[in-house]
C-alpha cells in the first residue's frame, strides 16, 4: 500500500505536465487537423530558454522571484517559436494535404533537435544545486511519501496545470476568441465567409498550445535534465494522452494525461523492468483506438460522401 | 557544382602531396568529440596532444614528426566503425588510437582483423576487447582486475559484507564490470543481495534505488558514467539510502565528483591514476599539463598521454602497422604515468590500480590517493 | 576513399534501397502512411540473427542464408498481420501515429529483452542494449570449418536482391494488384464503391511491405554480423520515408534513386570541408531541411509517380513536341 502511494503520487505530478503539453496538441489538431511532431520540441525550447534567463539573472535572486520568472520566459520563448513555426513551416502548406502536413512537422521536430544539439553540445544541462535556496536545490527538496523521494516542487505541477486548464476553457467556452476557434475547428470555409480572420485565428490558437508547453518544459527543466531530445518522448505521450481523452477536447487532453501519467508508474509499481515503462503509453493507445477510437471523450464524426 | 570539383580534386590532391613528402608519422585518432561523452575524449585528446608536442617539440620520431589524424566518432558504435575506416583505410594511418568506450572498441575488432592496422584503446576495460586478435590493444587495466580490486577492497578494508550492485544496461564497460566485481566479492566472503539495472539517458532512478535500499546492502557498486552517474548519486541521498557508494575508472571526472553533490563524499573507486603519487613520470606530467592547459589531469588525460607513449616505444622497432604491432606487443617494463606497462601476448595490460576515496577539500570534493595494488 | 569503406557504403545503400522498396508499397502505392517500418527492419534483423546464432550448419554454405531470410520474412509478416489487423480501420493520422507506437515498442522491447546464449554464446545471455552477435571465432564452434564466415551480404548480393525485388515490385504495380492499391490511396470509398475489397488489399499491402523488411533486416545482419537495438529507431523510419518522398511517392525506381542519394551523402559530407567545417556533422541538420523544403518546392519527388522508363520516356516526348502554333491566328 506503501509503494502504491508512491507511484500514484509520481504518476499524477507527470500526469499533469504530459496534461499541459497534450493541451497544445489538442488545440492546435482541432483548429487545423494537424498533428504538430514538433510540439515536443516546444516544450524542449521552452526549457532552454528558462535555462538561459537563470544564467543571465543575477546570482543573489531569490528563488520566489526567479522561478516564476523562469516560468513565465519559458512560456514566452514557447510562444515565439511556436508562432514562428506556424507562419514559416505550417501555413505555406495548409492546403497541401495530410501527407506534406505530417511530413513537415516531422522535419521541423528533427530541425529544432538538431539546433539544439549544436547549442548543447555535450553534456545536458541542469540547474546546479551546489549553493543552498539556489533554484536547484530549492527544486531537489523532497518529502518521501510512500517509501519514495517526491519532489516538493512537483505539488505544484497540478495545480497549475488545473489553474491553465479552466483559464483555457474559459477561453474557448466564454470569448469571442473562443468562438472563433470552435467556428474555425468545425468548418474553415463557413467560418472565413462568416468573417472571421482565419490566419489570425490559427495563429494565436499555436500561441496558447506553445505558452502551455513552454511552461511545461519550465517545470520539468527544474527537477530534471535539460537535453535536445527531452522532448521527443514526453511529445509522443503527450499527443498518445491527447488522442485517449478524444482529441479536439480540452478536458479529454487533460484526462489523457493524468492516465497515462498513471498507467505508466503502475507499470513500474507491478515491478515490471522499467525499460517497459515507455511502452505502456503505447499499448494504452492502440487499446483505446481498438476500443474507442474516439477517444474517452471524444465526439464521433462520420464521414460523408 | 564544378567550381566544388575543383576544390575537392586540389584539396585530395594537397593531402596526398603533404603526406607523402614531409617525413611524417600519420596515426589516427578516434574519440568521441560531441555527444555525452564528450568531456572524456576531450580529456583524452588533451593528454594525447601533450604527448604528441612533446615529441614533436624533442625532434620527433628519428625526425619523423607525428601528424595526429583526428575523427570524431560521436560515442557511436557504427560511427566509430566508419572513423576507423577512414583512419586506417583512407588516411593510411599506422596505427589508431581510441576509441575510449568498450562497446565501441569491441565493435572495431573485425575490422582491424581485416584492415590490420594496430588499435591502441587508453580507456576501454572489458576483457573481451583484446584477446584472439593480434591487431587490438589498450594501455589500461581490464575489467577482471578492476572488479576484483574494487571487490576485494570493499570486503577487505571497508568491511563490507553485503553489495548490491547498479548497472548500465547500454555499456559492455558497465555489465563487464559488475559481473567481475560480483564474481570476486563472493569469491571473498561477501554476499550480493541485489542487482538493478538502468538504461543510458535514464534521469529517474527512484524505481531502482528504493528496491535497493530495501536490500539493505552495505554497500553499492555503480560503475557508470554521466550524466546517468550524478543523478544517481544525487537521488540516492534524496531516497535516503544508506548504502555507501563505490565505483570505477568512470567516476574520475569533474563532473561526477565535483557534480554530484554532498552525497559524493567518503566513496571510494578504483582508478588508474593520482596526481599525489610522487614517481618522477607522474609529477613531470602533471606539472606539464597545468602549464600547458591551465587544468589539473586526470584518469583520462593520464591515458591519454601513456596510449601516445606506448606508441612512440613501438615506433622504435619500426613504422609500418606490422612492426608497430610487434612492438606494442614486445612492450615490458615500461614506466608510463599511470604505472609499469608491461603487455602480455593477449594485448591485455599488466600494471597497478589505485585506490581513490572522495574526501571534502575546502568547498570543493577531490579524489584522495589511497593506496596501490599490483597485479 | 578506401575499399573498405566503398564496399561498407554500397552495401548499406542497398540495404536502404531495399526499405525504400519495402516502404513504397504501402506509403507510396497504397497511400497507408506507416511509419515504424523501422520496426521490421528490426525483427527481421534479430529473427535472422537469433536463426543464425541457434542454428547455422556450416556445410550448407549460403543455404543458412536462406535460413534465416525466410525466418526474417516470416516473423516480419507474422508481425505485420498482428500489426495491420488493429491497423485496418485507423484513417490518415492515427494509422501513422499507430504505426510510429509499433516501431517504438519495438526498439524498447529488444532494449529489455534478453535471449539464452545457446551454443555460441555459451552461460551468458544475448541481447539487450547491446544487441546480439555473431561468433568471431567460428573455428571455436565448428572446428572443421574454422574459416566460415555468415557474412553473405557482399555488395553485389545485396544489389543482386535489389534490382530482383523491385522488378518484382513493378511487376506487382502493372497487375492488379498494385492497380487495386493505387485505387485505395486515391479515394478509399469510391474503391469500396467500385467493389474492391478494401480490407484484404490493405492487408496484403502490410504484409508485402514487412516482408521485404524483413529480408532487408536479414541482410543488414548477414553483412554487419552484429546488431543492436538502437539503430532501429524512428530517424531511421524516417530516414526511409524521406528517400521515397525525394524519389517520388509511388515510384519504385525512384525509391531505389532516393535511397542511393540520401545514402551516398554522408559519404561524400564525410570527405569534403569547407572552411574548417566538416560537413558530416550537420547532416541531421540538413536532412531536415531537405525534407521542410522538398515538401514545399517538389512534393512529387523527382520521378513523382512513374518509374524511370516512363519518365524519361516522357521527358523525350517533350523534347520533340512540335512548336506551338503561334502564326494561325495571324
Amino acid at each position: 500500500m506503501d509503494n502504491f502511494l508512491f507511484f500514484l503520487t509520481s504518476g499524477l505530478c507527470i500526469g499533469a505536465v504530459y496534461a499541459l503539453i497534450a493541451l497544445g496538441y489538442t488545440l492546435v489538431y482541432g483548429i487545423i487537423k494537424l498533428i504538430n511532431f514538433a510540439h515536443g520540441e516546444f516544450y524542449m525550447i521552452g526549457a532552454y530558454a528558462g535555462f538561459g534567463i537563470y544564467l543571465v539573472l543575477p546570482s543573489g535572486t531569490p528563488a520566489i522571484l526567479s522561478i516564476p520568472l523562469i516560468i513565465l520566459s519559458s512560456g514566452i520563448a514557447g510562444i515565439i517559436i511556436a508562432v514562428l513555426t506556424e507562419q514559416i513551416a505550417y501555413k505555406p502548406i495548409r492546403k497541401s494535404g495530410r501527407l506534406a502536413a505530417l511530413l513537415t512537422a516531422i522535419g521541423v521536430s528533427f530541425l529544432l533537435q538538431n539546433l539544439a544539439s549544436f547549442i548543447n553540445k555535450a553534456n545536458p544541462l541542469q540547474y546546479p544545486s551546489d549553493k543552498s535556496g539556489s533554484i536547484g536545490e530549492i527544486c531537489q527538496r523532497s518529502i518521501v511519501i510512500g517509501g519514495g523521494g517526491i519532489k516538493i516542487i512537483q505539488f505544484v505541477y497540478i495545480p497549475l496545470t488545473i489553474v491553465l486548464t479552466l483559464i483555457l476553457w474559459h477561453i474557448v467556452m466564454k470569448t469571442n476568441f473562443g468562438r472563433a476557434m470552435r467556428a474555425v475547428s468545425q468548418d474553415p470555409d463557413a467560418a472565413a465567409l462568416m468573417g472571421i480572420d482565419i490566419n489570425s485565428v490559427i495563429r494565436k490558437t499555436f500561441l496558447l498550445g506553445g505558452l502551455m508547453a513552454g511552461i511545461a518544459g519550465a517545470l520539468i527543466g527544474f527537477q530534471s535534465v535539460i537535453e535536445p531530445m527531452m522532448g521527443f518522448m514526453p511529445g509522443l505521450k503527450a499527443f498518445i494522452a491527447a488522442v485517449v481523452g478524444g482529441i479536439g477536447s480540452i478536458p479529454g487532453a487533460v484526462l489523457g494525461g493524468f492516465i497515462i501519467g498513471i498507467v505508466e508508474n503502475m507499470v513500474l509499481f507491478c515491478n515490471i523492468p522499467s525499460g517497459y515503462k515507455d511502452v505502456a503509453a503505447f499499448v494504452v493507445l492502440i487499446l483505446v483506438l481498438l476500443i474507442r477510437p474516439q477517444g474517452i471523450l471524444g465526439s464521433n464524426v462520420r464521414e460523408k460522401v | 557544382m564544378k567550381k566544388l570539383k575543383v576544390l575537392v580534386a586540389v584539396l585530395l590532391i594537397g593531402g596526398i602531396y603533404h603526406s607523402g613528402v614531409c617525413g611524417e608519422i600519420k596515426v589516427g585518432i578516434n574519440l568521441p568529440l560531441s555527444g555525452n561523452l564528450t568531456s572524456y575524449g576531450k580529456a583524452t585528446l588533451d593528454g594525447m596532444k601533450l604527448k604528441a608536442d612533446e615529441i614533436n617539440a624533442a625532434g620527433g620520431i628519428n625526425g619523423n614528426k607525428l601528424l595526429l589524424i583526428i575523427e570524431d566518432n560521436k560515442g557511436d558504435q557504427t560511427e566509430t566503425r566508419n572513423a576507423y575506416k577512414k583512419l586506417a583505410g583512407s588516411d593510411k594511418v599506422v596505427a589508431v588510437l581510441g576509441p575510449i568506450t568498450s562497446t565501441n572498441a569491441i565493435a572495431v575488432r573485425r575490422d582491424a582483423a581485416e584492415i590490420k592496422v594496430p588499435v591502441i584503446s587508453p580507456t576501454a576495460t572489458n576483457d573481451s576487447v583484446t584477446p584472439r586478435n593480434p591487431y587490438m590493444f589498450r594501455a589500461c587495466f581490464n575489467d577482471s582486475f578492476q572488479g576484483k580490486i574494487a571487490a576485494n577492497y570493499a570486503f577487505n578494508e571497508k568491511k563490507f559484507k553485503t553489495a548490491a550492485v547498479l548497472v548500465d544496461m547500454n555499456s559492455d564497460y558497465s555489465k563487464g564490470l559488475c559481473k567481475n566485481f560480483k564474481m570476486a566479492f563472493e569469491a571473498a566472503g561477501g554476499k550480493i543481495v541485489t542487482e538493478e539495472n538502468y538504461q543510458q539517458k535514464d534521469t529517474e532512478f527512484g524505481a531502482q534505488l528504493k528496491k535497493i535500499k530495501g536490500s539493505a546492502a552495505q554497500t553499492l557498486f555503480v560503475p557508470g558514467y554521466p550524466p546517468e552517474l550524478p543523478l544517481i548519486i544525487k537521488q540516492a541521498k534524496v531516497i535516503g539510502l544508506e548504502s555507501k557508494l563505490c565505483g570505477a575508472d568512470g567516476w574520475d571526472q569533474e563532473s561526477v565528483i565535483n557534480g554530484s553533490g554532498p552525497n559524493i563524499e567518503g566513496c571510494f573507486i578504483v582508478g588508474a591514476f593520482s596526481r599525489e603519487d610522487k614517481r618522477p613520470a607522474v609529477q613531470n606530467f602533471v606539472s606539464s599539463f597545468e602549464k600547458t592547459y591551465k587544468a589539473k589531469p586526470g584518469t583520462f588525460e593520464a591515458l591519454g598521454y601513456d596510449t601516445v607513449s606506448m606508441f612512440c616505444e613501438a615506433l622504435k622497432k619500426g613504422t609500418t602497422p606490422e612492426t608497430i604491432k610487434d612492438g606494442l606487443r614486445g612492450i615490458k617494463d615500461f614506466e608510463a604515468v599511470t604505472g609499469k606497462i608491461s603487455v602480455t601476448p593477449d594485448g591485455n595490460v599488466e600494471k597497478n590500480a589505485v585506490i581513490l576515496e572522495i574526501e571534502k577539500d575546502g568547498d570543493k570534493y577531490v579524489a584522495k590517493y589511497k593506496a596501490t595494488v599490483n597485479p | 576513399m578506401s575499399w573498405f569503406e566503398f564496399n561498407s557504403v554500397l552495401g548499406n545503400i542497398g540495404i536502404f534501397a531495399i526499405l525504400a522498396l519495402s516502404l513504397n508499397v504501402i506509403c507510396g502505392m497504397t497511400g497507408l502512411l506507416q511509419l515504424g517500418q523501422a520496426g521490421f527492419f528490426a525483427i527481421g534483423a534479430y529473427a535472422a540473427g537469433l536463426t543464425s546464432i541457434y542454428f547455422t550448419f556450416p556445410e550448407l554454405g549460403v543455404l543458412n542464408f536462406a535460413i534465416s531470410a525466410s525466418a526474417a520474412m516470416m516473423a516480419a509478416g507474422i508481425f505485420s498481420i498482428i500489426l495491420g489487423i488493429p491497423c485496418l480501420r485507423l484513417k490518415g493520422d492515427y494509422l501513422a501515429i499507430v504505426t510510429l507506437g509499433f516501431g517504438e515498442i519495438t526498439r524498447l522491447v529488444l532494449i529489455n529483452l534478453m535471449f539464452p546464449g545457446g551454443k555460441m554464446h555459451p552461460g551468458e545471455k544475448i541481447g539487450g542494449a547491446t544487441g546480439i552477435k555473431f561468433t568471431e571465432f567460428p573455428g571455436d564452434l565448428w572446428p572443421n570449418s574454422p574459416n566460415y564466415t555468415a557474412e553473405f551480404a557482399s555488395w553485389w548480393f545485396i544489389w543482386i536482391a535489389v534490382i530482383i525485388i523491385c522488378v518484382f515490385l513493378i511487376n506487382i504495380k502493372k497487375s492488379s494488384f498494385g492497380r487495386a492499391m493505387m485505387c485505395i490511396r486515391e479515394d478509399e470509398i469510391a474503391a469500396q464503391a467500385m467493389g474492391i475489397n478494401i480490407s484484404k488489399y490493405k492487408m496484403i499491402a502490410f504484409l508485402l511491405s514487412a516482408v521485404v523488411a524483413g529480408l532487408a533486416g536479414a541482410l543488414f545482419f548477414h553483412k554487419e554480423l552484429s546488431i543492436a537495438p538502437g539503430k532501429f529507431n524512428l530517424i531511421c523510419s524516417i530516414e526511409i520515408l524521406l528517400m521515397i518522398v525525394l524519389g517520388g511517392l509511388g515510384s519504385f525506381s525512384g525509391a531505389v534513386t532516393g535511397a542511393v542519394v540520401l545514402g551516398i551523402t554522408p559519404y561524400i559530407l564525410r570527405h569534403v570541408e569547407i572552411c574548417g567545417y566538416r560537413l558530416g556533422e550537420y547532416q541531421q541538420l540538413m536532412y531536415a531541411v531537405l525534407l521542410i523544403i522538398l515538401i514545399r518546392l517538389a512534393p512529387n519527388g523527382i520521378f513523382g509517380m512513374n518509374e524511370v522508363p516512363v519518365w524519361i520516356g516522357k521527358l523525350l516526348k517533350m523534347k520533340n513536341k512540335p512548336p506551338a502554333k503561334q502564326n494561325e491566328t495571324a
